[in-house]
């Protein structure tokens, strides 16, 4: 059993409050991703479940058990380090027998965990040699090394204590692009046959969305909110979580909630188009956009594939096109807000200047309170 | 040890037992040196020699000042320093910059000859230095004193690779605002490798300061002995005499002492510069 | 064209004014005196230094194989063995012990640093106060005692080994703190206890720096000449005349000589040492760090 639950777990340096009262389940077996910018904390909660951090108020558990006071070396979890953490003396073999050498390992099938012998390490090390591609360069030490190669060494060293979580603090940020879509699958892969929990940290978006089961979106500390990629992706619970997860991110602008003629309209500038009823098909749930107060100020959400240029209400004006390739982005201006619009990159783009009429998909659409930030809608 | 570990509060106490015990163990010698710099020597030794100041002489200090003339000698130390500082300073500065920014034939044979010369301390070269002093008529002088340290390949050494360090792109930025060398090094190099020469200047303070084996050869009137010679000479004195030696002592140490606590992080960089990577 | 020949010029002529000064001062006070003691060591002078006559090699086979140098060597030797092992050790100590994070851990460094600002004439001047056999608090303290010959380096070596303390403690305590924090958690996760993290990674991961300052401690040991200078002036019996103590003395144009033999021995045993250091680093340098 290898969940990992936070309830309330808040860390403070001093003065500085670095998570604020956490409450996460991690369930087993799930690839959890921390996701958010730098200094939001998901490093310090990551740190905190490998018992390198003490926890200031909260209870932490592994496998139903509380850990708060329990050593790193007890919780059985595993950690690949940011920078790798090689010990630059040792050869690959000892860097991936070291986490066998000094702890009690759980072994199959005994119920005391206990230390193991020279072959049981020998073993475990072909082993975890063997599912990273490792076996030929066991002789060799981390600086005769590519930054690639040193990644799998550390990932090998956490996968052969075989714990009930690995914990990875941004594995990826040191490869090249290339690299970095490569090892995102292979990390899938890895995760899909060791069938333990992950628990991964990261701020960059298109890991999370690629590689997650669950995200988890946290800022300045606090849980913005968590659940599957394309869940957060298509319902994002306040502006953050809307701004942060998409690329290009969802257009914001703010807007006046209407009732016109019985129906929820958006009036964006001096263009007023409809909105869901009852926040559209069965995906979405929520408050029906009938129960929010006529005249409210709104920041309206709109995903850039969500508009489209063509006879809809809206005004505005194009400040440029950019070409992708296989798309093209309209950069436009909505009464000195800007937005952005996908296109397919076939058939005329509007020119630059050129005034068009924008339309949204009323299902589309998400409302927020400017004030909290919360989603309305 | 930054790890926040799970500490137990009786851990923190073992090891602020630990560090005291060792604190007093370092500083026990000094301690004892100043109990007896004010302690009537006489009485101190018939007492049985306890841990604590016996018969004190107040006065101590100032006669050690008066008596041992550590007012003038400190000037000749401190002249001495000044010069020696000054010089290696300037002479450091210039050959770091020609063999960082200058492009010349066999520079690099010149530079290794350069750093040839550290294996030739002032212990090894000794007795031809001190017939060469005398030869041009400068025992008992400034100029004997200071010659054979008025240069140094340590300070090129090191300011060369603070200069190393100066991104490319300043350099051709400079060029193109047509800067040149003087000007470059006078407004950019130095500036940018402030701390490096801050400690390099540090460290060599601290060398020259706390010379002995130089100027004790060259130096034979009393006139000329700096403070680091006049200790030797104090601490000879008749056994009844020398807690003035002792107070002397702890004069002669107040100005480095005073130098540790306020630069402090120069001096540990400059003599941390070849011991430890990044 | 001209242009970029005529920087090419100013830039030798810039760089043979910088570089005159220096160069001036380490010829004649650094080769000069290099060539000056082989001619010594190959020349015997009168009591005035005003006659010498060419006595070749032979003096430096005679200076080199006999005792006055090779007890030197010996003595010189002593005092490595006394002050260098035993100066890594307790600098290692002090700057594992300071380097934790408790409140005032700095005021504890700044002590153990301090030793740093004595200089060798101040640190022998305490050490006399400590075990002068007239008066050192120490004095009755046989194992180092002055009075006695064969005891006598063991106290002088003792300044040095306290002296030393303050460097050795700055620059393991920079070593330490240059072991990146990573992988000591991940020692910690890997479940090494405190120990045994010392001895399998600190340590290892250390050693280039404690090798550097083990090279500058034995450098440092052989040049010891104020401490004897202060503390025993080369007595009892000897007992503590060490090579550059023996070189000091050998000034006089008589002696100018055989003092030179010795200093070419110095520096040679400088040498050596200097490149061992440079040796066993650079393969060090393979072992991945």
């Amino acid at each position: 059993m290898s969940e990992v639950n936070f309830e309330g777990v808040t860390k403070r340096f001093g003065e500085v409050t670095a998570v604020d009262h956490l409450t996460l389940d991690i369930k087993d077996e799930e690839f959890m991703v921390l996701l958010g910018p730098s200094g939001c904390g998901k490093t310090t909660a990551l740190r905190m479940v490998a018992g390198l951090e003490v926890i200031t108020e909260g209870t932490l558990s592994i496998g139903g058990r509380v850990v708060n006071d329990v050593e790193a070396k007890d919780r059985d979890v595993s950690m690949v380090f940011q920078s790798y953490a090689l010990y630059p003396h040792m050869t690959v073999a000892k860097n991936i027998e070291s986490p066998l050498v000094a702890r009690k390992i759980h072994v199959e099938g005994e119920a005391e965990p206990r230390k193991l012998t020279s072959s049981e390490r020998q073993q475990r090390i072909a082993e975890a040699a063997r599912t990273l591609g490792l076996t030929d360069l066991l002789g060799r030490k981390p600086a005769a090394l590519s930054g690639g190669q040193r990644q799998r060494v550390a990932l090998a060293r956490a996968i052969v204590s075989r714990p009930s979580a690995f914990l990875m603090d941004e594995p990826l940020s040191n490869l090249d692009a290339k690299l970095r879509a490569q090892t995102r699958l292979e990390l899938v892969e890895l995760h899909r046959r060791l069938a333990t929990t992950f628990i991964y940290v990261t701020h960059d978006q298109v890991e999370a969305m690629t590689m997650a089961t669950r995200i988890a979106i946290i800022t300045d500390g606090r849980l913005q909110q968590v659940g599957a990629p394309q869940a957060v992706y298509e319902r994002p619970q306040n502006l953050f979580v809307a701004r942060f997860i998409g690329s290009p991110p969802m257009n914001t602008v703010p807007g006046t909630f209407v009732v016109d003629a019985g129906e929820p309209h958006v009036q964006l500038g001096s263009g007023r188009f409809r909105v869901a009823d009852l926040a559209g098909t069965e995906r979405l749930t929520g408050t029906a956009s009938a129960a929010i107060a006529d005249g409210t100020k709104v920041v309206v959400g709109v995903r850039p594939e969500h508009l489209v240029i063509g006879d809809g209400p809206i005004k505005a004006q194009v400040i440029t096109v950019e070409w992708l390739g296989h798309e093209r982005h309209v950069i436009c201006d909505i009464d000195g807000e800007k937005v952005v619009i996908r296109q397919p990159s076939e058939g005329q783009p509007p020119a630059d200047g050129e005034l068009v009429r924008l339309s949204a998909i009323p299902d589309e659409v998400h409302l927020f309170d400017p004030t909290t930030t919360d989603r309305l809608n | 040890m930054g790890t926040d570990t799970l500490q137990a509060p009786w851990k923190k106490v073992v090891w602020y037992v630990i560090l005291t015990t060792l604190s007093i163990v370092v500083i026990f010698p000094v301690y004892m040196t100043l109990v007896r710099a004010l302690s009537t020597p006489a009485v101190y030794v018939r007492e049985g020699q306890p841990l604590y100041p016996v018969d004190i002489q107040w006065g101590i200090f100032r006669r050690a000042w008066v008596e041992g003339a550590l007012g003038d000698k400190m000037i000749v130390s401190a002249v001495v320093t000044v010069l020696i500082v000054g010089c290696q300073l300037l002479t450091s500065v210039l050959a770091a910059y020609a063999f960082t920014f200058l492009v010349f034939p066999l520079r690099r044979v010149f530079f290794l000859v350069f750093m040839a010369t550290l294996m030739l301390p002032i212990e090894v070269t000794l007795i031809p230095n001190v017939d060469t002093i005398r030869n041009f008529g400068w025992l008992n002088s400034y100029p004997g004193l200071v010659a054979p340290f008025l240069a140094t390949a340590f300070g090129t050494f090191l300011i060369r690779q603070g200069f190393m360090g100066i991104p490319r792109d300043l350099r051709d930025a400079a060029e193109l605002d047509g800067f040149g060398h003087m000007a470059f090094l006078r407004r950019v190099a130095i500036p940018v490798t402030r701390p490096v020469i801050a400690s390099f200047a540090v460290i060599a303070f601290l060398a020259a300061w706390n010379q002995y084996t130089w100027p004790r050869a060259v130096v034979t009137e009393g006139r000329w002995e700096t403070i680091q010679i006049g200790l030797k000479s104090l601490a000879a004195s008749k056994v009844e005499e020398n807690n003035i030696g002792f107070a002397a002592a702890i004069i002669a140490a107040i100005p480095v002492l005073l130098l540790l606590i306020f630069l402090q992080r120069q001096l540990i960089r400059g003599l941390t510069a070849g011991a430890v990577k990044g | 064209m001209k242009g970029r020949a005529g920087r090419r010029v100013k830039d030798i002529v810039l760089a043979i004014a910088i570089l005159l000064p220096s160069a001036i001062i380490f010829g004649t006070f650094f080769f000069y005196p290099l060539y000056r003691l082989v001619y010594l060591g190959l020349h015997q002078q009168n009591r005035f230094g005003t006659a010498e006559r060419y006595v070749g090699f032979s003096q430096f086979k005679d200076v080199l194989t006999g005792s006055n140098f090779t007890d030197g060597l010996v003595i010189s030797g002593k005092y490595v063995l006394f002050t260098v092992p035993l100066g890594l050790v307790l600098g290692i100590l002090l700057a594992v012990a300071a380097n934790r994070q408790l409140r005032g851990i700095k005021a504890f460094q700044t002590i153990f640093a301090s030793t740093v600002a004595s200089s060798v004439a101040v640190a022998s001047v305490v050490f006399f106060v400590l075990i002068n056999p007239q008066v050192g608090y120490f004095k009755d303290v046989s194992w180092l005692s002055l009075s006695n010959p064969d005891t006598a380096l063991r106290g002088v070596a003792l300044s040095s080994v306290w002296q030393n303390l303050g460097l050795t403690f700055i620059i393991v305590l920079a070593g330490l703190q240059a072991v990146p924090e990573e992988i000591n958690e991940a020692a910690t996760l890997d479940g090494y206890g405190a120990l045994r993290r010392f001895f399998r990674i600190t340590v290892p991961l250390i050693s280039p720096t404690l090798m550097f300052l083990g090279v500058v401690l034995v450098i440092f040991a052989f040049q010891a000449f104020a401490q004897v200078d202060i503390l025993t002036g080369g007595g009892p019996a000897g007992s503590t005349e060490t090579l550059v103590f023996k070189i000091f003395n050998s000034q006089q144009p008589l002696n100018q000589g055989t003092g030179s033999v010795m200093a070419i021995g110095l520096f040679g045993i400088t040498l050596v040492v200097s490149l061992a250091q440079f040796l066993i680093l650079e393969r060090r340098v393979h072992y991945g760090n």
